[in-house]
């Protein structure tokens, strides 16, 4: 018997790729199936996608071999718009797959483009507002709505279609811990009525929660396990994706452990025993932006020390990115003052800022321009009036320090051409020219999995001469392992700061924050280590396994 | 992701007005106004165009900056105008209202010298009825984005008679512009804490477009990466495949119906007018 869908000896090659991103995959998905595929950033999982919903071959150009088979049928003599008809794809960024102003008219947008007639759009549209509980939200502008309720309109827009097998595309990517519940207990709970899933997704620790019946674990474009939650939770890599804690312990209890990267360094650790002092103070400042709805910043009052390491959490729109834009006077307060090294924000320009605190956006595309990563790092040096050969030598000290001085022929090769981890690395090398004291990093697990995410905070961390990291993210694990500081603001304003493991054991708080603990905090804070450092998964293991592993 | 203009739904009869009605207010006052050359019918066409804004009840604060902005530009236009037109010939047959006796406007290099300036009827006249309607226009301009439903824009340009795949590209585009100036924002920022600044780039046109490249470079690719993802995303949902259904319907009211035909008969009798020149420049008794 055929099942839903099914894919046969599937390779893909894209047409500017150097070598295949999809080898030799076999898979198959059942009705009433949820099947997660798992694997680090870069592994295939998107491709395979993007050749099951017919992307692949109709919109990327490339080499495909292969078949897929949807009920039976191939898809290669499919037109897009047949395959769609039964395969949903909610996108990985709800931003790019809202396409209608409205609520009402984007879920209606699949629905119009069917051609049915008026009264059936408008029944099947309202129905799946209803089941995403968005019904009061129908007639809101899709650019007002929160990083949750665009993925839940995205989602609305798809289910719309009824569609037999739906496909996620790192749906929980953008959203809180307690939307992401939510949107897995929903989807799940359509699988009971047939519908076929496969979700993509690095937050499998919230996957595993709604008890997916199969896992795919890609590795390097193949799949490396297909099988029960079980036998993935024996084979993945800890380190590459997101485990609960208690599968690593398990794992760890019986096999001896990869080498590990140093642990990071925090306030008051073997930097020496330099005491940290205020580098940014806010004062009861105050922002709205010109075109929004109250405050964003209301009323903060607060201090980024240095040295230190402090993560920033909140909600989307809770006023986060605002508040630190403010200490490169990118944004200016309406009330109250910021003081960046002992001086006001308001006698500095951006630049003078920008030597104190760098500041490195969510996406390096934003920064980037320039034909060759040597012009890119001359760039800012240049900015300051210095002459090309001092600017090519603090290029130089700034690539080492993120380790990007090892890839062949980097100076020269351009930097569009360079992975988005590497584009990641050189905006931070970017910063880094300006030689400031403290730099602020704007969601680092962006486009990257948690292992990526990580790795990075580590190598940010110890980059000498930079004395501090503040961070914004939406992750606990990573709030938990590289802060020694936490602020968490809501609603534009401070509602707790203080050691990640004090912050963040308050189950209470966690949920008005819409955060959820992680099977990592709980083992944290269960551990209650005697120096009160938090560790992670492999670690925490071992030194429960025995305590004398970890110094 | 595409945001929109701000759209502010009031109670307003110029909100009531079916969205097909407010894009002809963009074409039909530009096309009675650039037959009228009688300042005083083109102060009445201004007085109707700042009524209109004005019934919109747009707060001044939302609406402040592209007016300053605007004004600027009309008062540089004019200004220039002023000075270097020469009536058509009429200037030598109308009262001369201003003298300037020493700084004025040559006809060649260095333009500007120690010469005598005369503001004429005609010139005056001329500006005059130039600036009237150059702000009647805007008058509707502006108004337009934040009276339409942008869920409107697509449904209103295909009922307006174009196919729908370009009526949902006018409707896309018309929302590309707030999503792009916010990109733009955000690469501006991101290279000012690299100690960029926008406003102190100089040089030629050639020089000046080679150092806008960190704000152009990053904009533009990431424009056409967000495209790419957006034709995806359509694409995925079935469109362009075949015969669309717009769920939302549009239907003229008299209020429609009345503004149709006051334009109608409005664009008629100008374009009559015109042509009987009857819309010529009119001079006050006593200035030809």
């Amino acid at each position: 018997m055929s099942g839903a869908l099914v894919a046969r000896g599937l390779s893909f090659q894209y047409a500017a790729g150097t070598e295949p991103a999809l080898r030799d995959v076999d898979l198959r998905l059942d009705p009433g199936e949820m099947v997660l595929v798992a694997g680090p950033s870069g592994c295939g999982k998107s491709t395979l996608l993007k050749c099951l919903n017919g992307l692949i071959p109709h919109s990327y150009r490339g080499a495909l071999s292969g078949s897929v088979e949807l009920f039976g049928e191939r898809t290669d003599g499919m037109t897009l718009q047949r395959i769609s008809a039964q395969v949903g794809t909610v996108l990985q960024d709800p931003d790019k797959q809202l396409v209608a102003a409205t609520v009402r008219a984007d879920i209606a947008f699949g629905l119009e483009n069917r051609g049915l007639p008026r009264a059936a759009i408008r029944n099947a549209l309202e129905e799946a507002a209803a089941a995403l509980k968005i019904t009061p939200l129908l007639e809101r502008p899709t650019a007002a709505l929160s990083g949750g309720e665009r993925q839940r309109v995205a989602l609305a827009g798809v289910l719309a279609l009824a569609p037999r097998i739906m496909l996620l595309d790192e749906p929980l990517a953008n959203l809180d811990p307690a939307t992401a519940m939510e949107l897995l207990a929903f989807v799940r709970a359509r699988t009971r009525n047939g519908l076929a899933v496969l979700v993509v997704e690095h937050r499998v620790e919230d996957v595993l929660e709604v008890s997916p019946d199969r896992v795919l674990y890609m590795s390097g474009g193949r799949i490396e396990y297909a099988g029960g939650v079980d036998g993935f939770l024996r084979v993945a890599d800890p380190q590459a994706v997101k485990l609960p804690f208690q599968a690593v312990r398990r794992r760890f209890a019986t096999a001896t452990p990869p080498p590990r990267p140093s642990p990071i360094k925090g306030e008051g650790d073997s930097r020496g025993p330099r005491e940290a002092v205020p580098l940014v103070t806010y004062d009861q400042v105050h922002y709205a932006y010109p075109a929004g709805d109250g405050e964003a910043v209301g009323g903060i009052s607060t201090t980024l020390r240095s040295p230190s390491k402090m993560a920033i959490l909140g909600p989307n729109g809770s006023g986060k990115s605002t508040l630190l834009k403010m200490a490169l006077g990118l944004v200016r307060p309406d009330r109250g003052t910021v003081v960046v090294g002992g001086a006001p924000t308001t006698a500095q320009t951006v630049a003078q800022l920008a030597r104190q605190v760098a500041y490195v956006f969510q996406s390096p595309r934003q920064m980037l321009f320039a034909n060759t990563v040597r012009e890119e790092l001359a760039f800012a040096p240049r900015n300051q009036g210095l002459e090309p050969a001092q600017a090519e030598e603090i290029g130089r000290q700034a690539l080492q320090a993120v380790g990007l001085d090892q890839v062949d022929g980097i100076w020269d090769r351009s930097p569009y051409a360079l992975s988005f981890g590497q584009q990641k690395r050189l905006a931070i090398a970017t910063a880094l020219t300006l030689r400031p004291r403290a730099i602020i990093v704007d969601e680092p697990s962006a486009g990257q999995d948690y292992g990526q995410a990580a790795a990075f905070l580590d190598e940010v961390g110890a980059i000498p001469g930079l004395e501090s990291v503040y961070f914004i993210t939406h992750d606990v694990d990573l709030a938990l392992l590289f802060s020694d500081r936490c602020l968490l603001l809501r609603g534009g304003r401070l509602e707790a700061q203080g050691r990640p493991l004090e912050v963040l054991a308050d189950r209470a708080r966690l949920a008005a924050f819409r955060l959820r603990p992680t099977s990592l905090l709980a083992a944290n804070l269960a551990a209650s280590l005697p120096d009160g450092r938090p560790l992670d998964a492999v670690d925490l293991a071992l030194r429960l396994q025995n305590p004398k592993t970890i110094p | 992701m595409l945001v929109a203009w701000r759209y502010r739904p009031r109670d307003t009869w110029v909100h009531r007005l079916d969205p097909r009605v407010k894009i002809l207010t963009l074409v039909v006052p530009v096309l009675i106004a650039a037959q009228v050359q009688d300042v005083r019918w083109m102060l009445l066409l201004f007085a109707v165009g700042i009524a209109y804004h004005l019934s919109a009840r747009i707060p001044w604060h939302d609406v402040r900056r592209p007016w300053t902005y605007f004004s600027v530009f009309v008062l540089v236009l004019v200004s220039v105008n002023a000075l270097v037109f020469t009536g058509g010939g009429q200037t030598a047959h109308s009262r001369v209202l201003l003298s300037w006796p020493w700084l004025g406007f040559r006809g060649g290099f260095p333009f500007l010298a120690p010469h005598a300036y005369h503001l004429t009827a005609a010139v005056a006249l001329f500006v005059l009825a130039q600036a009237l309607r150059m702000y009647s226009i805007a008058a509707y301009a502006f108004t337009f984005p934040f009276v339409v439903d942008p869920a409107d824009y697509g449904v209103a340009f295909n009922r307006l008679g174009l196919p729908y795949k370009i009526a949902f590209a006018m409707d896309m585009a018309f929302r590309y512009v707030p999503a792009l100036a916010r990109e733009l924002q955000t690469t501006v920022d991101a290279q000012r804490v690299r100690g960029y600044e926008l406003d102190q780039v100089r040089g030629g046109p050639i020089g000046r477009s080679v150092r806008l490249a960190p704000v152009v470079v990053p904009v533009v690719l990431n424009a056409i990466l967000g495209a790419e993802d957006i034709v995806d995303a359509m694409d995925l949902r079935g469109f362009g495949t075949g015969k669309r259904t717009w769920l939302r319907q549009l239907a003229y009211q008299d209020l429609d119906r009345w503004a149709l035909g006051v334009m109608a008969l409005t664009l008629v009798v100008a374009t009559v007018a015109d042509l009987t020149g009857y819309l010529n420049p009119w001079y006050p008794p006593g200035w030809r």
